[in-house]
């Protein structure tokens, strides 16, 4: 059988094709090849960074960015804004969602004691729809379509989640959409004991004693209840209670856990919203990152920041993880210095280009091609920053 | 736009004044073997005769397209695929050429460097040991290969 050398433009056509994993091991056919390929430094333009930074037909870029700040924790004002996600321009209108909160009661349920602050925080967005949730207390959980209704300010309370007298505590609510069943979802993550609750904090069990368990329910919108999940519970003892720690990303939600035995063991678990199962990837050794992290989604791969210090003055490190359950296929990928005065990145745009919170508390658009940051206009924005991609749908909520 | 190295015959013949009935025109193709030729004029006669009947509906269009496209790749060898990418490129069918070298890629997403380099033809030119040392730095990409 005769060969056929294909010309090295058509190579590239079809190596372009293919996802980071493969490209890495095809770096081993010859030299050639390891050129053509590269290494992923995010910066050189290669096929290697390009299976990376650049979009995907399956990830389809959404038409909007939602931005969100705080004039400063626990305030009673937040302010919502679009940007054009092809443009980073303002779409000029504003959403303020101030107290009291009114949120529309399809059904009646206790709410909490009314709180003197709204700390409500985004949880994710998912085809046009907002899941919030208070991060700092046992809170209910809100769905909103700010497109929606005709006062954009109506946000639906989810029914609780009720297991008999016990108070649930727990910090762990995701969202997303379940591509099988075409449903949104909403999980909870709970402990659940009354011990714990009578102590105000979670403890180590003593000999015999019966288990702290988690428990893990989820609400489908279509059905409009909740139901228990069976689940692993090695996956997710050790759960961090931080919003910051966690993505959504493609029907999956994450979440940074630690080993209650092992603080060395570090992971990721994932929860699949149409499976309803969890997976985990451990994360790289300890000794080779810092301990504050966060989790930001870039192209359909998940990825970490660490940041090196508990300071304003530090720099940060982004991370990829280009195979899920591969602990070694987590690769550097862009180092930060603190000279440029970036504090947090929140969004990964088009192209590897980041759009960042600076010490200033500015939207600003860092370019690590150029290392050069630009501001995004946006009136009215103050303090701290948070920033989703909106997908305009014909779904309601 | 498909088969545009032909169309361009046709444009330069019509420039040089040969008034010959189009039907009877031979136009030499010496870089195409007559069996991907063959695949690739039945590709775009069911691409055109597709989009004819989904007038308006791109959707469709695309979704029937897939299915043919699907069956056609359960016809057509592997290593022919490769014949057919540099036909395609040598007709500058661009539709076609990305069919194939999609299809390509699906091929050997997940197969072995042995395997890849048989089907491309190619051969290590790495120094003794450059390659043990790839491997083992990066051995986790070769997890989950498929068998050869």
């Amino acid at each position: 059988m005769s060969t056929f050398y294909l010309p090295e433009e058509l190579v590239v056509n079809i190596l372009s094709r293919l996802l980071p994993k493969t490209l890495i091991r095809f770096r081993c056919i010859s030299k050639t090849w390891l050129a053509l390929i590269g290494t992923l430094d995010f910066v050189s333009e290669n096929i290697l960074n390009h299976s990376i930074l650049a979009t995907k037909s399956q990830n389809p870029n959404p038409q909007l960015l939602l931005v969100k700040s705080t004039i400063q924790p626990r305030c009673d004002k937040h302010t919502y804004s679009f940007l054009s996600y092809d443009t980073l321009l303002d779409c000029g209108f504003r959403i303020p969602l101030n107290l009291p909160l009114r949120p529309v009661l399809r059904h009646h349920w206790n709410l909490p004691y009314p709180t003197p602050y709204l700390n409500l925080s985004i949880v994710a967005s998912c085809d046009g729809l907002l899941c919030l949730y208070d991060y700092t207390r046992h809170s209910n959980i809100y769905l909103w379509n700010p497109f929606n209704a005709a006062t954009p300010t109506e946000l639906e309370v989810l029914p609780p989640m009720t297991r008999g007298h016990y108070m649930l505590n727990d910090k762990f609510v995701g969202f997303g959409f379940d591509s099988r069943s075409n449903d949104f979802k909403i999980v909870r993550i709970y402990s659940d004991c009354v011990a714990e609750c009578m102590a105000g904090h979670t403890r180590k069990l003593y000999p015999g004693e019966v288990g702290i368990g988690k428990g893990v329910g989820v609400y489908s919108l279509s059905t409009g209840s909740w139901r228990q999940v069976e689940h692993d519970p090695k996956m997710i003892s050790g759960i961090l209670p931080y919003r910051h720690m966690t993505a959504y990303m493609n029907g999956l939600f994450f979440w940074l856990t630690v080993d209650e035995d092992d603080y060395n063991d570090n992971r990721i678990v994932a929860f699949d919203f149409s499976t309803e199962v969890f997976n985990m990837t451990p994360l790289p050794d300890k000794s080779v990152i810092g301990l504050w992290r966060s989790l930001l989604v870039l192209n359909g791969f998940i990825a970490m920041v660490i940041y090196s210090r508990v300071s304003d003055n530090s720099g940060f490190d982004i991370w990829v993880l280009l195979e899920f359950g591969v602990k070694e296929s987590w690769t550097r990928l862009i180092t930060i210095d603190p000279s440029l005065d970036l504090k947090r990145p929140l969004l990964f745009w088009k192209s590897g280009q980041i759009l960042m919170e600076n010490k200033k508390g500015q939207l600003v658009l860092y370019d690590p091609f150029t290392q050069a940051t630009k501001n995004v206009q946006l009136d009215g924005h103050k303090g701290s920053v948070r920033v989703v991609p909106y997908t305009l749908s014909l779904v309601n909520a | 736009m498909k088969f545009c190295a032909v169309k361009q015959y046709f444009d330069d013949e019509n420039n040089n004044n040969i008034t010959s009935g189009a039907s009877t025109t031979m136009i030499p193709l010496p870089n195409v073997e007559s069996h991907p030729l063959a695949i690739l004029i039945t590709y775009c006669k069911k691409h055109l005769k597709i989009k004819a009947n989904n007038a308006d509906n791109k959707k469709e269009t695309e979704k029937e397209m897939e299915q043919y496209e699907q069956e056609l790749l359960k016809k057509v060898m592997p290593q022919e695929l490769t014949e057919l990418i540099l036909a395609a490129n040598y007709l500058n069918f661009k539709e076609a050429l990305d069919f194939f070298c999609r299809a390509v890629a699906s091929a050997i997403q997940n197969k072995s460097i042995e395997f890849v380099r048989k089907f491309f033809g190619l051969e290590s030119d790495f120094e003794l040991g450059e390659e043990e040392k790839l491997r083992e730095e990066f051995a986790w990409s070769f997890e989950g290969v498929d068998e050869d």
